[in-house]
C-alpha cells in the first residue's frame, strides 16, 4: 500500500477498522497516522481544551483562562457555547492543513474520515448542522470550503446558511477586543427564519481562539436559536 | 476561472468567463478548460507585447493563479499569440493525466466540488505542492521571442585553481564538448568521483556564449551543497537555487540549481541542462521528474546526465551509440569501490521482534562497537530502524529527522560510534575507515542503484579509502547481485 499522504510504501499491518459493519483500510501510513493526536483525558468544559497540554496555569477548576474571559464579557457570558475538538492542533496537523486548505488538496478529508465520524456518532445530538462559511474571495481562491466538506461527511443536507463578510484588515492589527467585537466578525444569514428555535451545531476546521465560532453562534442566537455550540477537527494547544 | 470556446475564420478560441462576451457566439457553455477543444491564435508580430509580462512568463509554466497580472492583459496576450493556454489536466479515454507532472496513475488524482468551475473538479495530488493543477486552472507559457536582459558573455567567467585527475579531465572535456555542440552526453561517474570539478570547464564555456544553464538534481541537500561551491567558482555570474520553500527570483538568472520538482515551472528554458543524480538515493529520478526536466530544456539544448547507475533505456542508448557516454570508473583518491560481501541473515523481521538481532548482524555490529570501528548499518525502514536502534543503543537518523545533521556531526567527529539510518547521509560525509552494511537488502527499497550508493558511502577519504561492506539478507535478490556485478565491473575498468 502506499500512503495517500506521504506516499511512502507500507505494509498493510493491522489497519482494517470496522465502520458500520464494512471494514475499510486505513489510507494512512503507520507514521503519518500517528502524528495525529486525539485529545483525550480531561479537557476544558467550554471549548474541549486538552488539559494535558496545557499549562496548569492556564486552568481554572475545569475551564481555561481564554474561556474564562469570553465567560467574564458581558456581551458574551449569557449566551450558551460549547465547543469539542477531534484533534490536538500539533506540527503535524498544521502540515496536514497547509496541504488541505492553502495548496488545496481537497482528498485530506477522506483521510480522515473514520475518526471524524466516530466523533459525530459520539457527538451527534440532532441539530441542524452549519458549517462555517468562506469570503466570497476566499472560496474561489481555494475552490472549496473545507467545514462545508466536513459538514457533508456527518450529514447528508448541511445547512449552509451563514454568509461570511469580506475581512477588511488584518486581524493582528487590533486588540483582542477589537477583534472580537468588530464588525467584520459578524456574520450573516441567507434565510433568518430557517434558525428560529433551531439547536445548531457549528461545523469548523480549526479551532484556535473561538472567535470564529462564537461570532457565528451570536448572529444565530440574535435570530432566535435555542442553543449553538460546535465541533472542530483540530483545537490549538 | 471558466471558458467558452468561439469560432474566428474556422478556428476555434477560448474565451474567460470574467470578460465581456463583446458580441462573440460561443460554440460551448462556460466550463472548465479541460473540457473544451481548441486552437492556438497564431502570433502578431504587430502586437505590443508588455515587457513585465515576458519577463514573468518566458522560459516559464505556470499556472493561471500564478501570474500576477490582470485577465484583461493576459488574454489580449493570448489573443495575439503571445500567451499559450494548455489544460493542466487532460482527460484520456482510460484515465486522466496532469500535463505539469505527467502523473497518470489513478490513485493519484482526487476530484470536489470545485466553487470555481462549479463542477466536479479533477486535480493532481502528485504536484499539489506546486499548487492544484486542476481541471479548471489552465497551466500558462509564454509563446512570443525569449530576451532575459541580465544575460551576459562573460570573458572569463571561472575562478578555479584547482586540478582533475586524468579521468576527470577526459570527463570534463566530453561535457564541453557536448555543450559546445548543443548535444546529449553521459557522464557515468562513481560516487566520490569528484564529478562537480568535472563540469567546470564546461559551464565556463557555456557563460562565454551567454547561455542559460540548469543543474538539476533530486535533492534538496545536494541544491544547497552546490550553490555556494557555484557562486565561489562563478562569482560575476547571478545564480538562483530553487527548491521547496526558496525565495530566490529565477527570471534573470544564468545559472539555476534546482531541485527537480521546481522544474515543473519551467518550459524552453534552458541552453544547457545537467541532470545529477549521482547520489541521489533514496530520491531516485522519478520517471515524472524526467518529463519536467526535458520540458524545461530548449528543443536545442545540451543534455549532461551525471549519473552512478544509468538505467536499461541509456544503457542501451549507449550501447546503440545514439548516446556517447565517458566513464569515471575510479573514485578521487584512485582506489577500487569495495565489493559487497552477502551474508544470509534468516528472518530477521522476526527476530527484531523479539528484540534480537540475527546472530551474524548482532557479532558484525558488536565486533565494531568494540574495537571502536565506526559504521553506519542501513534498513528498509523507519521502524526497523527504531527497532534496531533501542537493541543496539545507537542513534537512528531518518531522511526528515530534524536532528540528522547534527547526529552526522556527532559521528564525524567521533562521539557516536555508529547510525542506524534508512537513507543516504548527507554528501561530503567522509569518516575515514567507515563500515557499511544493510539489514534486509532483500527489501525492493535497495535497488541495484541504492545499493551500489550505499556501498560508494565506504572509504571515501583519501587517507582511508578502505572498509568493509556487508549486505545481510533473507533471500538474495537480482538488484543485489546486479550491485555487485555493477561494483566490479567498474573495478576492472580502473
Ligand atoms: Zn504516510
Ligand atoms: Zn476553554
Ligand atoms: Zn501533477
Ligand atoms: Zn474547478
Amino acid at each position: 500500500m502506499r500512503c495517500r499522504w506521504c506516499g511512502q510504501f507500507y505494509r498493510e499491518a493491522l489497519s482494517w477498522s470496522e465502520i458500520f459493519g464494512v471494514k475499510e483500510q486505513d489510507l494512512l501510513c503507520g507514521k503519518c497516522r500517528q502524528s495525529l493526536t486525539f485529545i483525550s483525558g480531561e479537557i476544558c468544559r467550554v471549548c474541549g481544551r486538552m488539559r494535558e497540554l496545557t499549562d496548569p496555569s492556564y486552568f481554572q477548576k475545569e475551564i481555561c483562562v481564554d474561556c474564562l474571559r469570553w465567560e467574564e464579557d458581558e456581551n458574551w457570558r449569557n449566551e450558551f457555547f460549547q465547543n469539542r475538538s477531534l484533534y490536538v492542533y500539533n506540527e503535524a496537523m498544521k502540515q496536514f492543513m497547509i496541504r488541505f486548505k492553502f495548496r488545496g488538496d481537497a482528498a485530506f478529508a477522506d483521510l480522515i474520515k473514520f475518526d471524524w465520524k466516530r466523533f459525530w456518532r459520539k457527538h451527534d445530538a440532532n441539530e441542524l448542522v452549519v458549517p462555517i462559511p468562506l469570503s466570497e474571495e476566499r472560496l474561489y481562491e481555494r475552490g472549496f470550503n473545507q467545514s462545508l466538506i466536513l459538514a457533508q461527511m456527518l450529514t447528508d443536507d448541511p445547512a449552509d446558511l451563514l454568509i461570511r463578510p469580506h475581512p477588511i484588515e488584518k486581524q493582528s492589527k487590533k486588540t483582542r477586543k477589537e477583534r472580537v467585537n468588530s464588525g467584520q466578525q459578524r456574520f450573516e444569514l441567507k434565510d433568518e427564519a430557517a434558525v428560529k428555535d433551531k439547536e445548531i451545531v457549528l461545523i469548523d476546521d480549526i479551532y484556535t481562539t473561538g472567535t470564529t465560532v462564537r461570532n457565528a453562534a451570536k448572529t444565530l442566537y440574535q435570530h432566535g436559536a435555542r442553543r449553538v455550540r460546535s465541533l472542530t477537527l483540530a483545537r490549538a494547544v | 476561472m471558466r471558458f467558452a470556446v468561439f469560432s474566428s475564420s474556422g478556428r476555434r478560441y477560448l474565451h474567460p468567463e470574467a470578460l465581456p462576451a463583446q458580441g462573440r457566439t460561443f460554440l460551448s457553455s462556460f466550463t472548465a478548460i479541460a473540457k473544451l477543444s481548441f486552437d492556438e491564435p497564431p502570433l502578431n508580430q504587430q502586437f505590443h507585447f508588455s515587457d513585465s509580462l515576458q519577463r514573468a512568463l518566458q522560459g516559464k509554466l505556470l499556472l493561471l493563479d500564478e501570474l500576477p497580472f490582470s485577465i484583461e492583459v493576459l488574454h489580449t496576450h493570448y489573443l495575439h499569440g503571445y500567451i499559450g493556454l494548455m489544460k493542466s489536466i487532460a482527460k484520456l479515454h482510460n484515465g486522466y493525466v496532469c500535463q505539469r507532472c505527467g502523473n497518470d496513475e489513478p490513485h493519484e488524482f482526487a476530484a470536489f466540488s470545485c466553487a470555481r468551475c462549479g463542477e466536479t473538479c479533477t486535480y493532481c495530488r502528485k504536484c499539489i505542492m506546486m499548487g492544484r493543477a486542476s481541471e479548471c486552472q489552465p497551466l500558462v507559457f509564454w509563446r512570443g521571442h525569449q530576451s532575459i536582459p541580465a544575460i551576459q558573455k562573460h570573458r572569463n567567467p571561472l575562478r578555479w585553481e584547482g586540478d582533475l585527475s586524468p579521468e576527470q579531465a577526459q570527463a570534463a572535456h566530453a561535457v564541453a564538448n557536448a555543450i559546445e555542440q548543443r548535444r546529449r552526453q553521459l557522464v557515468w561517474a562513481v560516487c566520490g568521483s569528484g564529478k562537480t570539478e568535472l563540469l567546470f570547464p564546461g559551464l565556463a564555456l557555456a557563460f562565454q556564449q551567454g547561455l542559460r544553464v540548469c543543474i538539476a538534481t533530486p535533492r534538496v541537500d545536494v541544491a544547497l551543497e552546490l550553490e555556494p561551491r557555484l557562486r565561489a567558482v562563478f562569482p560575476m555570474l547571478s545564480i538562483a537555487a530553487l527548491y521547496g520553500g526558496s525565495k530566490q527570483k529565477s527570471e534573470e538568472s544564468q545559472l539555476i540549481v534546482s531541485t527537480a520538482h521546481q522544474l515543473l515551472r519551467f518550459r524552453d528554458a534552458f541552453d544547457v541542462m545537467v541532470i545529477d543524480e549521482v547520489d541521489a538515493f533514496p530520491y531516485s529520478f522519478d520517471p515524472m521528474l524526467a518529463l519536467a526536466v526535458e520540458r524545461a530544456a530548449k528543443k536545442e539544448a545540451a543534455v549532461i546526465f551525471l549519473t552512478a547507475t544509468p538505467n536499461e533505456e541509456m544503457k542501451r542508448q549507449v550501447k546503440t551509440g545514439v548516446l556517447p557516454a565517458v566513464k569515471i570508473p575510479v573514485r578521487y583518491h584512485r582506489r577500487p569501490l569495495p565489493v559487497p560481501e552477502f551474508v544470509w541473515c534468516g528472518n530477521w523481521e522476526k527476530r527484531l521482534q523479539k528484540r534480537k538481532l540475527p546472530n551474524v548482524v548482532n557479532h558484525w555490529c558488536l565486533q565494531r562497537l568494540n574495537r571502536n570501528q565506526p559504521f553506519l548499518l542501513f534498513v528498509p525502514s523507519v521502524s526497523t530502524a527504531e527497532q534496531v536502534k533501542s537493541i543496539l543503543g545507537v542513534p537512528a537518523a531518518y531522511a526528515d529527522d530534524p536532528e540528522r545533521k547534527e547526529k552526522v556531526e556527532k559521528f564525524r567527529r567521533g562521539e557516536i560510534p555508529a547510525i542506524v539510518t534508512t537513507t543516504i547521509l548527507e554528501r561530503g560525509v567522509t569518516i575515514p575507515r567507515i563500515d557499511v552494511a544493510v539489514l534486509g537488502a532483500e527489501h525492493n527499497i535497495f535497488t541495484e542503484s541504492a545499493l551500489v550508493q550505499i556501498a560508494g558511502r565506504v572509504g571515501r577519504s583519501a587517507e582511508a579509502p578502505d572498509g568493509d561492506v556487508a549486505f545481510f539478507h533473507f533471500g538474495k535478490t537480482k538488484a543485489m547481485a546486479a550491485a555487485r556485478r555493477h561494483i566490479m565491473e567498474m573495478n576492472e575498468q580502473a
